[in-house]
């Protein structure tokens, strides 16, 4: 792995890292998913401190040169991640579904007693008055 | 038995006061069941809403638009939270015949089925049977239900259906968003639910569009395709 490469890997780590932390304090990002971000730049400067961990593992998966499995790992995480944010977003539709749903029928149940008190009161009312 | 009509209703402005009026005449000559209704108002962008006000009609109005699956599911959370019996999906656009509703309901009331569906295309109760190219999409749907769970629906995309207090509940807790009647039939029939078809008649649309168009019907079938296909792999009979 070339030195400039290594460079670059850590600039892109640091950098990425800095955006994660300011994000976080600044409450954009959940601290739960932070981990997830948090471990990926941390990994992008393992590799680009340590690139021997990246060499010898692509002369045992018989792959050609060190950046190609950099770009598989890269690949396969962002596939992890848009799957993980896909469960996601279907658990807050679900979510949000419900929400919707309940609160229209609390308000639909709210304003049918209302207009049965209404038109008991005014029936009373007319009680009273005869 | 208190029966519940849930009629779901997405901008019916024409048509919705003519179907309510119609069930309500229903429900006051049927003497056997306590017939409510509810109409489920799906956020509509027209008048729909203050017709439903104008003309003392009981609604629900949706904060928010959720398409059709969100607001049927709506109307089985109120049949379920208020303990009725039977819960009847009924189209707020005119194209289901209220007559055949006691035909409907008869299964499950003497207990013979969980869950009936109204079929154009059992028997020949019903002379609308729909454009070709959607017999065709329906025909494929119908086999693809047939090859995964061995039991036949011959009209697997229709709307008019009864559910009895058990389906109200499990589809009150798990309904599919859009285009959800092949869908839930199908999770039904993997949960060993008995549902049966019963013949019904049904007219053409009087007024209003239908949601279906060219580019619609292709997502609808691949999505039809991919639920059937995965729901085929629940293991029968299991809860999640």
């Amino acid at each position: 792995m070339s030195i400039l490469l290594r460079i670059e890997l850590v600039i892109i780590a640091i950098g990425f890292l800095g955006i994660v932390i300011y994000t976080v304090n600044k409450k954009q990002l959940w601290l739960q998913y932070s981990f997830l971000w948090l471990s990926i730049s941390g990994g992008m400067l393992l590799v680009a401190i340590f690139p021997n961990l990246i060499v010898r593992f692509t002369k045992h998966t018989g792959i050609k040169t060190p950046v190609n499995l950099i770009y598989l790992l890269g690949i396969i995480v962002l596939l992890i991640i848009s799957f993980y944010l896909t469960t996601i977003i279907s658990k807050q539709s679900e979510q949000i579904k419900r929400l919707v749903q309940m609160v229209s029928i609390e308000k639909y149940l709210y304003e049918r007693d209302d207009r049965d008190e209404k038109s008991k009161s005014e029936l009373s009312q007319n009680d009273t008055m005869h | 038995m208190k029966v519940l009509i849930i009629i779901p209703a997405y901008n019916e402005e024409y048509n919705i006061l003519e179907v309510v009026n119609i069930v309500k005449r229903y429900s006051k000559c049927c003497k056997e069941h306590k017939i409510d209704y509810v109409v489920i108002n799906d956020g509509s962008k027209d008048n729909t809403e203050s017709i439903c006000q104008q003309n003392d009609i009981n609604y629900i109005s949706l904060i928010m638009n959720l398409g059709i699956g969100g607001a049927v599911q709506t109307g089985y959370i109120i049949a379920d939270i208020q303990n009725y019996d039977i819960a009847v999906q009924f189209d707020g656009d005119g194209q289901h015949d209220i007559e055949y509703l006691e035909k409907l309901i008869t299964p499950l009331v003497q207990a013979e089925a969980d869950f009936t569906v109204g079929s154009r295309f059992l028997g020949e109760t019903s002379k609308f049977k729909s454009s070709v190219t959607r017999r065709i999409g329906i025909k494929y749907l119908s086999f693809l239900i047939k090859c995964l769970t061995g039991v036949s629906i011959k009209d697997p995309t229709s709307g008019f259906r009864a559910a009895n207090r058990k389906v109200i509940h499990l589809l009150a807790e798990n309904y599919p968003i859009d285009y959800p009647e092949p869908e839930s039939i199908v999770t039904l029939l993997r949960r060993e639910i008995k549902v049966k078809e019963v013949p019904v008649n049904m007219y053409e649309r009087s007024g209003g569009k239908s949601s279906i168009n060219f580019g619609k019907s292709i997502y609808y079938m691949m999505k039809e395709t991919c639920a059937i296909c995965c729901a085929g792999f629940v293991r029968k009979g299991r809860k999640e």
